[in-house]
């Protein structure tokens, strides 16, 4: 690919997003390519070190935030309509309609995001019942062996022990549980990420 | 290497590499690259996050014809690299800790 290639097919795949960060990125990459030729590599090669499209393209929209992606969205959207007024108009007009749909999505989203976390939290402070009646019921135990007949003390001390062993047990695959829930929150928001720009690109293809 | 602390510490390359003067895109990726791997996807986000960050300035300089955009580190840059290395004199504190522990327990076990 030729540099002037390189450029249209980036500038092609970022139509989406606001004009002066697509400018931004075609000077950074049009003068590392100079650069690199200045350097004695041919132009083909200059673009073949720059990497795949896609590892560009990916390192640009993880590094912007959820809500810049949305508003490119929307003055995206506002842009296709052509007559601004009407769209304005329009927009006001249905707004009864698309607002608790919006409100819905991001109601859907954060929902996710704290079931998530009540998972996390949940396991947690499982665990932390489980460890306060394990150890408690051995302290009771030992407490009825001098109050209670002797079965019931032993119970209460089986029982305890049976607790405690549990919660030990159970510690590791729980950290191990919260700690991959974690990672499963990052990843989507990377995924709804890439989900604003996808859909995006398609439209903008589609146009 | 970790993703995030990776991210932190090319942050630093890049500023430590402006000290010496200011340098432009191209150049930062050959004088990083000494000691840690960079693409050039991979300085375009870092140089933004410090060009908002007011940690480095940057102005535009005609080069054969075109144009090179040259950075140059601020105040607020130069305080930042202090900060890191703080920061990670704790953290060499707490790396001796672990490696005097491991190896001793090691040496127990012989």
């Amino acid at each position: 690919m030729t540099k002037l290639e390189f450029l249209d097919a980036l500038q092609a795949r970022l139509a989406s997003l606001p004009e002066n960060e697509v400018y931004r990125l075609l000077g950074y990459y049009a003068e590392m390519i100079d650069d690199r030729v200045e350097s004695g590599m041919s132009e083909e090669e200059a673009v073949e070190a720059l990497g795949s499209m896609d590892s560009i393209i990916e390192s640009i929209i993880n590094d912007m935030s959820i809500p810049k992606l949305m508003r490119a969205r929307v003055k995206e959207s506002s842009h296709r309509f052509g007559n601004k007024v009407l769209w304005i108009i329009l927009v006001i007009l249905t707004f009864p309609f698309w607002f608790p749909a919006v409100m819905a999505c991001f109601g859907a989203v954060f929902s996710v995001f704290m079931a998530i976390w009540g998972v996390i939290i949940g396991l947690f402070v499982a665990i932390g019942a489980l460890a306060v009646s394990g150890v408690g019921c051995i302290i009771g135990g030992l407490f009825f062996l001098f109050t209670k007949p002797l079965p019931v003390a032993l119970f209460a001390l089986g029982v305890g022990c049976i607790l405690s062993g549990v919660t030990i047990f159970m510690i590791k695959p729980i950290k191990h549980i919260a700690k991959w829930l974690g990672k499963g929150i990052s990843s989507l928001v990377r995924k709804i990420k890439a989900l604003l720009f996808k859909k995006r690109r398609v439209n903008s293809e589609a146009k | 290497m970790d993703i995030q602390l990776k991210r932190g510490i090319l942050d630093v390359c890049v500023l430590a590499v402006l000290t010496r003067g200011d340098s432009y895109g191209y150049q930062i990726i050959k004088d990083v690259s000494e000691c840690i791997e960079m693409s050039e996807s991979t300085l375009y986000p870092i140089l933004r996050r410090l060009e908002s960050g007011k940690l480095v300035s940057f102005y535009s300089v005609e080069h054969n014809g075109r144009l090179r955009k040259y950075y140059s580190i601020t105040e607020l840059g130069r305080q930042r690299i202090d900060e890191f290395l703080e920061e990670w004199k704790e953290l060499l504190k707490v790396y001796n800790f672990i490696m005097k522990m491991k190896d001793g327990g090691e040496n127990d076990q012989a």
